[in-house]
Parts: structure tokens; sequence; C-alpha cells
């Protein structure tokens, strides 16, 4: 590691103390960066491996899934990365400190006595669910409410598709419509792919599309007239999650009604846009720490 | 003066610094997307990612009879290689993987549509033609694997090895029995029509 004068020189930084010149040099500890870099590779690492855990050493990896599949990673890196920094500047150090206080206030006896919606309102924080200090109208509320579950919903069916985590076989005579829904190749449930269930399992995203298309809409119609703050209220993040949420109707559109015309274009365009999102995210300036924690810095 | 730990070349993410796109971060961007693109580009191209319903196998057994409009689902060349055996309403067989060539999903067998029947993959409406394979409907790249079935003269149903999407079953079986025993596929022909000689064969200096 090569270390510069000035890193080493100052009084009150690194110093380390006289060592016999055979020894190996000692190094300077890492720096936050340095640190950052080392936490995000890290977090990559661990989740290519539950990814080709996951999907049976890549059995039930599709190619279709693999640029999704490598974006998250990408977006692994940069969350890990920006939250070491975040922590490890003043204002995430406290904030650290005051979610550990509220945590374990909402956990112990006492708390739960005196607050007993302490850690709903903790896991509503860490979500970045709505408040209703936070929306000027009820509108504004359940729009941001639903757009926050959409998202929600969206990742925790987009994220095990993409890592080959869910798998859909047939199951009893192929010639019925019995589907099998597996996790990590166990079974999770069964269903009927002529049904309403099996239609709702398989249009899971574009029913969500739907929703976060009419929210991000009217989010976006709004402007300046809905409260500012947060990260699903920055227009680059409703304007990214409405061109997801469109092309993803788009390729549903092309199954349902044009027989799957068109279909790999828009399956290139929707790929690219959630690529560029989920790169584009972690390190955007719409990613601001848990809401609820900075407001209460200045208490004691 | 700072120390190492304090992050003077990070600032907060709410700083002013953080709160502009820069051009630099721009460069980033598109130079992990193009990055990426490529190295998934050759990792796809290099194989990694196995291919379902290839590979040769032993012959397998699959059904003792299989009646006109009957199917049977059996794994192969592995357990774990779903496979579909149907025998058409002409006695005809056809035998494919039941891994579609889109996302992996199971497929159906579907004998009210088309003129004699298709497989379908309910994920995305993907539809293969139940004689060839090939992709009729839907977002799949290609067609179906193919598993080869023969019928023994009792009406045993047996899979004897597979054909990738777009290969007639004798080239792939003959390319498996290749890679397993070249003696064997030269004596089954795979090399071509053998011509017996029909007169005097003259040495060759």
């Amino acid at each position: 590691m090569a270390v510069s004068e000035q890193e080493v020189s100052g009084p009150g930084e690194w110093d380390p103390q006289p060592r016999p010149p055979w020894a190996e040099p000692e190094l300077p500890p890492r720096t936050v960066g340095q640190r950052a870099v080392l936490v995000g590779v890290l977090a990559s690492l661990t989740l290519v491996l539950a990814i080709v855990a996951g999907s049976r050493g890549l059995r039930d990896l599709d190619a279709a899934q693999l640029p999704y599949a490598a974006a998250t990673v990408f977006l692994a890196f940069g969350l890990a990365h920006r939250f070491t920094c975040w922590v490890n500047a003043p204002a995430g150090r406290r904030s650290v400190q005051l979610l550990r206080l509220r945590w374990r206030s909402a956990t112990s006896w006492s708390g739960l006595r005196a607050e007993p919606l302490a850690l709903p309102r903790l896991a509503r924080d860490l979500l970045g669910l709505p408040q209703r200090a936070d929306s000027p109208s009820p509108a504004d509320r359940v729009a941001r409410h639903l757009l926050c579950w959409g998202c929600l919903a969206a990742a925790a069916i987009t994220f095990p598709l993409s890592w080959g985590w869910l798998s859909f076989t047939v199951s009893g005579d192929p010639a019925g419509s019995g589907c099998l829904l597996r996790l990590w190749g166990h079974r999770l449930f069964g269903f009927d792919a002529d049904g309403l269930v099996g239609w709702a399992v398989f249009h899971g995203l574009a029913l969500v599309a739907v929703l976060v298309v009419a929210t991000a809409g009217f989010l976006l119609w709004r402007g300046d007239r809905a409260a500012t703050g947060g990260l699903l209220l920055n227009p680059l993040v409703l304007t990214a999650l409405l061109t997801l949420a469109v092309t993803g109707l788009l390729l549903t559109f092309s199954e349902l009604a044009l027989h799957g015309a068109g279909y790999q274009f828009l399956a290139v365009l929707h790929a690219a846009s959630v690529v560029f999102a989920l790169l584009y995210l972690p390190f955007s300036t719409a990613l601001r720490a848990p809401r609820g924690t900075e407001r209460r810095h200045d208490q004691p | 003066m700072t120390s190492p730990e304090e992050p003077r070349e990070l600032p907060d993410a709410a700083s002013p610094t953080m709160a502009t796109t820069t051009r630099r971060d721009c460069l980033r961007l598109v130079a992990t997307l193009s990055g990426g693109l490529a190295v998934g580009s050759t990792v796809v191209a290099a194989g990694v990612l196995p291919r379902h319903g290839d590979g040769g196998a032993d012959p397998l057994k699959v059904a003792d009879q299989l009646a006109p409009g009957a199917t049977i689902t059996f794994g192969y060349p592995t357990a774990q290689d779903r496979a579909i055996g149907i025998r058409l309403a002409d006695g005809s067989l056809a035998g494919y993987s039941t891994v579609c060539t889109h996302m992996a999903c199971g497929v159906l067998w579907r004998p009210d549509r088309g003129a004699v029947g298709e497989l379908y993959c309910p994920c995305h409406g993907g539809a293969f033609d139940v004689r060839s394979g090939d992709v009729t409907a839907g977002p799949p790249p290609r067609g179906l694997p193919k598993v080869v079935l023969v019928e023994d003269p009792a009406g045993g149903i047996w899979a004897i090895g597979t054909a990738r999407s777009g290969e007639s079953e004798e080239h792939g079986v003959c390319r498996q029995l290749h890679e397993r025993d070249p003696d064997l596929a030269h004596q089954a022909g795979c090399d071509g029509p053998t011509v017996a000689p029909t007169g005097p064969v003259k040495e060759q200096t």
C-alpha cells in the first residue's frame, strides 16, 4: 500500500511505534474510502456466492436474467460502499447511535409498555414509508404509501427471480395445467397455471407496475405541491420508476396482445432501464439516511 | 486537522458536494455499464450457464407403452433435466426438454392448441411446435432441445440421446456418440454412408 508523506507526518494522525529494522513495516490504518471499497467488494462477493448457491450452481439462472443479476451485484457494491461512507461520517454515526437507542428502547419490556408502537415506527422509518407529517394531503400520503409498497413488492419479486432463486416447474400431468413455484429448488406451493392465482403469479410484476405507473405519475404531476424530501419523491427516481414500469408493461402487452412480437427489443429496453436505475441509485443524491434519524439529532 | 478515520474526502450524503452528478460520475456509470456488458457477454459465450436438456446419457426406458395422445414425463439425460414424451395422434413420438429457453420456466403440453397441439410456457406465453420444437409464439429465443425417443418391438419407449435447439435428432445422437465412442459412431454410420467396395481396390502408392 502506497503511503504519502502528508498522510503520516501530521501529529495526531497515524504514529507507528518504533519497530526493529527487520520487522515488516506497519501499514497505516485504512481510510474510510478504502474501507468502503473493501466492504463493497465483500458485499458483492457474498451476493455472487448467494446467487450461485441459490440457483443451484446457476442451473436455474437463465441468460435473460443475467443482466439483472449482474446489476444487483453492482448495486450491492454501491449500497455497501455508500453505507460505509455514511456510517463513518459524523451524521451517520449519530444516526446509527440513535437507531441503536431506538432499537433497544423498542425491544425492552419497559419500552414496549411505554410505547407499544415504537417497533413498527422504527420499521416504518427504516423502510422509508411516508408519515402523516411528510404529506400535505391524504391523496399524497396514499400515493406515497402505494408507491412505497409497490416498490417493496417489486423488489421482493424481482430480486429472487433475477438471482435464479425462484423457478417454475410442471407438476403432475404435463397435459394439465399444474405448476409449482420453487425457491432454491424446494417446493413453495402449487397452483393452476390457467387459474386466477396462476395469472397473478405470472403477472405479479405487471400488476405492481400498474400501481407504480399510477402513483409515480401522480406524484410527478403533483410536483412541488407535494412535500419534498425522501427517496421516492426525487424526480429522477420517480422518472426511473416510471420508465421501468412502462417498459415492463410493454413486455406484458407484447406477450398478451402481440404474441411476443417485438419482445426481444422491449426486453433489451427494459433491461437497460433497470440496469441503469440499479447502477445509478446507490450513488445518486436521492439516497439519504433512513428518515426518523436525523430529525432527532438535536434531542439529548 | 483530520485523522485517517475522518471521512474528509467523503462528505456527508446531504452535503452540496454530493448534490450534483458530475461528468466523472456519468463516465463511471457508462464505463461500468459497458464493462459489465462485455464481461457478461463473455461469460455467457464461454458457456458458464448450464444448457438444459443437453448432453448424452445411457439409453433410458421411460415407458412400457405409450398410447396415442398420451404423455410421459421423465428426467433425461440426468434426473434433474425434466423432459416430456408425447405420442401424437398419428402415432409418431416427440420428446422435448420441458425447460423453456426463456427464463427456464416449465413447459406444458396443450393438445387442444394448434393443428396437433403445442408446447406452451405459461410464464410469458411462449409456444413451441410439437413436431420440430421451433418457437411459434412468444419471447423464447430458440426452440426446445429435443430428447430422441425410439420404440422397441415390445412397445417400450426409450430415450437414447438429445439434440440441441434447431439440431436434427440424427446429428445430436451422432455428436454424442462421437464424444463417447468414436468407433461406435463410425460403425453406426455417423461419418456418412458407408459404401461397400464393388471391385478390386487398387493399391495406392
